[in-house]
């Protein structure tokens, strides 16, 4: 049996008209995706990363039917997002991620009471269904409660048992784990894993690149609107030309000595990140060659606190991927 | 000795955002200016003649009431909500005063309401705009604004300590309206409310701009509504003293 | 059937959901406690100013309430989608939109009936107003209807409040502009003709006439005034729910994300 295509995206372009200026109203066109293409087969994950305003929650929408792409196509099971949307919005669950998007005044089984009502789960079905998602996701015990005394965690994962009250084959989270303690957060990428295995097709973004790296088959990064590379996380790695990274913990280093590093033969990219009253640099290179004694040289002179070298992670890949590219805005 | 340019300060701070909302605009403005019109046309047409300027003076002040109320509410509320509630009573100025600027700002608010519904009168319906004792008129506005400030604290005190106490606003706007005898004399109202009127400060307040616009003695009015403005700021600052105290006690029940 | 039950558990959620004065605390005093007051005010400035009878003001400003209780009802109902950022989820969802939209007025109009009864034994308690046996039905048939078609201009400005912030800035101004056009209290013939005009144009303005026909005594003004009524409410209903699906197929075209 071939493997089914769940979800395909071909050439999914996204541009929006606003208006800059009080005076003299000037229409600017933002192309927030530029040509997005991919599929995700039945019963995979699917991951999309990528920076704020990469694209990634217009993708989502687009794929949802809440947005209409400017071109393009896309479909879910076959069924096209712009003509058949009804179709596909029976067959999928969109999950949102954070705050929002609840009843805050009603407790959680009549949020999702009032959702199995939209979907049009039937009446003598809606209990069931309730009482299963509810189970699914661990909020049995509290579902009589109103959810403004919900936690963070709590109301993510209302979100989820909602995405599912219609059993959907076809589920798209946008950022389900943002805000959620590291506990929620495993909690939450285990159901997610546990609907993949009984068959179900997930489209998920995060900006966790472990998230991505454990949970997904397939991640595709995308910035400035346009898939940068797909494949699996072991894929991505490899594609990065970083072949080995050395992080050093150190105090008093000038940005002249920071130019050095990135001066050495076979670095790549020389990134730094505060911590307390430290730098933390981290210098990715070619060569798979020790640079440790070059390293040092350049350091001459600054509090060097720790210094170890190892290989590169998907979160590497990730950072020289999208930082070739540039900054992007966030939207 | 009173911090004045704390007050001065929180006062210019809180008459700027307040009069940009869009709720207060609706409050001091959009509010009084159709009451009036409903009180003018009744004025005009009813069997008994009264005069339109004094309905327009009348609705004016309701605006000054509605405007302290709401403002009392919607200050803590929003201090609440924005987490400045703890700062203000954190700060080395003395709770009294913070909360006085704020309220003193809500009430100044009142001055658009009296001007607009006067233009109104004035605009749609012909009424002349005529004051026989200037100085005494803005007398009674100064006096009448602070002493509803004054109030105001006293109210914000309430809605400190009684957290859904706000909603209660919605329900004291037209009762004081009645009891002050803005637009209706109290005497038409039950016995009881003649003795309850005197300790409002609106009441005195109407009374002044009344007899100032038409010249008969404003002075015995303008010195009661001084009296009673005193009485509230000696209470006000009794009460707030407490609240700030019992704020550091029981932290959850007046911060939460 | 599961379009019923989209209509009516969908709306009664929502009402529970969205209604902001929900709770007990903020609920009694405000809807309550406003028509109590508004009543007494009215029909004392009726007096002082040798105007109309009592029972002008009880009849008018008893109608007013459940139109205020509609209007502003209503625009919660719908405009805090927005608020809970839940317009997405619904939006996302293949719930047919008729039901989903127009079920809302179910809860909404039972509450303007109730609010309205406590507006009338406040006539009868505090000012001896009585409604004759006989006229008791059909005076709760015109408020019935009066509620709904308030519901309508409640709809219109909740689905405008969908895109326009602060719309609860022009709830409040249309409630009180209803006070002063609506002959709630002032009879219509006595307006400016632009705010005449204006009254002309709110369903409210005929309930009330209807209203006051009703107790005067049966005859086609009756049936006139309700027919404006009922036609006004649907007008306001219709163009109400083009918003609606104006608002949701624009945001899938022009990607107008602030609605979600």
């Amino acid at each position: 049996m071939t493997p089914q295509v769940a979800i395909e995206a071909h050439d999914l372009r996204r541009t929006y008209r606003t208006s800059t200026g009080t005076v003299r109203r000037r229409r600017i066109e933002i192309e927030a995706v530029r040509g997005i293409s991919f599929s995700v087969l039945t019963g995979q994950i699917f991951g999309i990363v990528g920076p704020n305003g990469a694209g990634k929650t217009t993708t989502i929408k687009m794929l949802t039917t809440l947005l209409q792409p400017t071109s393009g196509r896309a479909r879910v099971l076959g069924f096209d997002v712009v003509h058949d949307r009804q179709e596909v919005r029976r067959r999928i669950g969109y999950v949102v991620g954070g705050d929002r998007g609840l009843y805050d005044r009603l407790s959680g089984y009549d949020n999702l009471r009032y959702f199995a009502v939209l979907y049009g789960v039937p009446g003598g079905e809606q209990r069931r269904r309730i009482g299963s998602v509810l189970e699914l996701v661990g909020l049995e015990k509290r579902a009589s409660e109103r959810v403004e005394g919900y936690s963070r965690g709590m109301r993510q994962r209302l979100h989820v048992a909602r995405g599912l009250l219609h059993d959907p084959p076809v589920l798209f989270l946008d950022e389900p784990t943002i805000g959620v303690d590291p506990v929620g957060a495993r909690d939450i990428r285990q159901t997610v894993a546990a609907l993949a295995a009984a068959g179900k097709t997930v489209l998920l973004t995060t900006h966790s690149m472990i998230e991505a790296e454990t949970l997904c088959k397939r991640i595709a990064v995308i910035a400035q609107g346009r898939v940068v590379v797909a494949g699996s996380a072991a894929a991505i790695k490899d594609s990065g030309t970083a072949r080995a990274v050395t992080e050093i913990l150190a105090g008093d280093v000038s940005e002249a000595t920071l130019q050095r590093l990135r001066g050495l033969p076979g670095v790549l990219a020389v990134s730094t990140e505060v911590r307390d009253l430290t730098l933390m640099i981290r210098v990715q290179s070619t060569v798979s060659a020790d640079l440790t004694p070059a390293i040092l040289k350049q350091l001459n002179g600054a509090r060097i606190l720790n210094l170890s070298s190892r290989q590169p992670t998907l979160e590497d890949a990730y950072i020289e991927l999208v930082s070739d590219l540039g900054r992007v805005e966030p939207n | 000795m009173p911090p004045y340019g704390v007050i001065r300060a929180g006062w210019a701070l809180h008459l700027k955002s307040l009069s940009m909302s869009t709720f207060f605009v609706f409050v001091y403005l959009v509010m009084p200016v159709l009451l009036a019109a409903i009180a003018f046309y009744l004025f005009r047409n009813g069997a008994r003649h009264v005069s339109l300027f004094e309905g327009a003076l009348g609705t004016g002040m309701m605006g000054l009431w509605s405007t302290t109320l709401f403002g009392a509410g919607e200050a803590l509320t929003r201090a609440r909500r924005e987490g400045t509630l703890e700062l203000m009573v954190l700060a080395p100025t003395p709770l009294f005063y913070s909360v006085f600027a704020i309220t003193l700002a809500s009430a100044t608010l009142g001055l658009y309401s009296i001007a607009a519904t006067t233009l109104c009168a004035y605009l749609l319906f012909g009424v002349p705009i005529e004051i026989a004792q200037p100085g005494w008129f803005a007398a009674g506005l100064l006096v009448s604004v602070v002493s509803l400030g004054l109030l105001g604290v006293l109210l914000a005190s309430f809605f400190f300590l009684y957290r859904y106490a706000n909603a209660l606003t919605n329900l004291l706007e037209t009762p004081v309206w009645l009891l002050c005898g803005l637009l209706i004399p109290v005497a038409l109202l039950p016995g009881w409310s003649v003795p309850v009127s005197w300790i409002l400060a609106p009441t005195w307040g109407i009374e002044t701009l009344r007899a100032a616009a038409s010249g008969s003695d404003a002075v015995r009015p303008l010195l009661a509504e001084i009296g009673v403005g005193i009485a509230y700021l000696l209470l006000g600052l009794r009460v707030l003293g407490w609240v700030e105290r019992l704020a550091c006690v029981r932290a959850s029940l007046p911060l939460a | 059937m599961s379009a019923a039950r989209l209509a009516v558990t969908g709306g009664v959620l929502s009402f529970r959901a969205l209604f902001n004065w929900m709770r007990p605390g903020i609920y009694l005093p405000t809807m309550l406690g406003v028509p109590l007051f508004q009543i007494i005010l009215f029909v004392y400035l009726g007096r002082y100013s040798r105007l109309h009878d009592d029972a002008f003001y009880i009849v008018g400003n008893a109608i007013a309430v459940s139109g205020m209780a509609s209007v502003f009802g209503m625009t919660m109902v719908i405009s805090n989608e927005r608020y809970f950022g839940t317009l997405a989820s619904v939006f996302a969802s293949p719930a047919a939109r008729i039901p989903l939209f127009f079920g809302r007025v179910i809860p909404v109009a039972f509450h303007g009936l109730l609010v309205s009864a406590f507006g009338f034994l406040t006539g009868a308690a505090l000012f001896g107003f009585r409604i004759p046996g006989l006229r008791l039905l059909p005076l709760a048939g015109v408020v019935g209807l009066t509620v709904v078609a308030s519901a309508g201009v409640g709809m219109f400005l909740g689905s405008l409040g969908l895109r326009v912030r602060d719309v609860y800035f022009v709830s409040n101004v249309a409630y009180v502009l209803m006070l002063l056009v609506s002959g709630v209290n002032v009879s219509t013939g006595l307006l400016a003709p632009w705010l005449e005009a204006l009254g002309q144009a709110l369903p409210l303005t005929h309930g009330i006439a209807a209203g006051r026909a009703v107790l005067s005594g049966p005859g086609t003004p009756v049936l006139r005034e309700l027919g404006w009524t009922a036609g006004l409410g649907t007008a306001y209903a219709l163009a109400a729910y083009a918003f609606f699906r104006l608002w949701e197929i624009e945001g899938r075209r022009r990607g107008s994300f602030d609605i979600y």
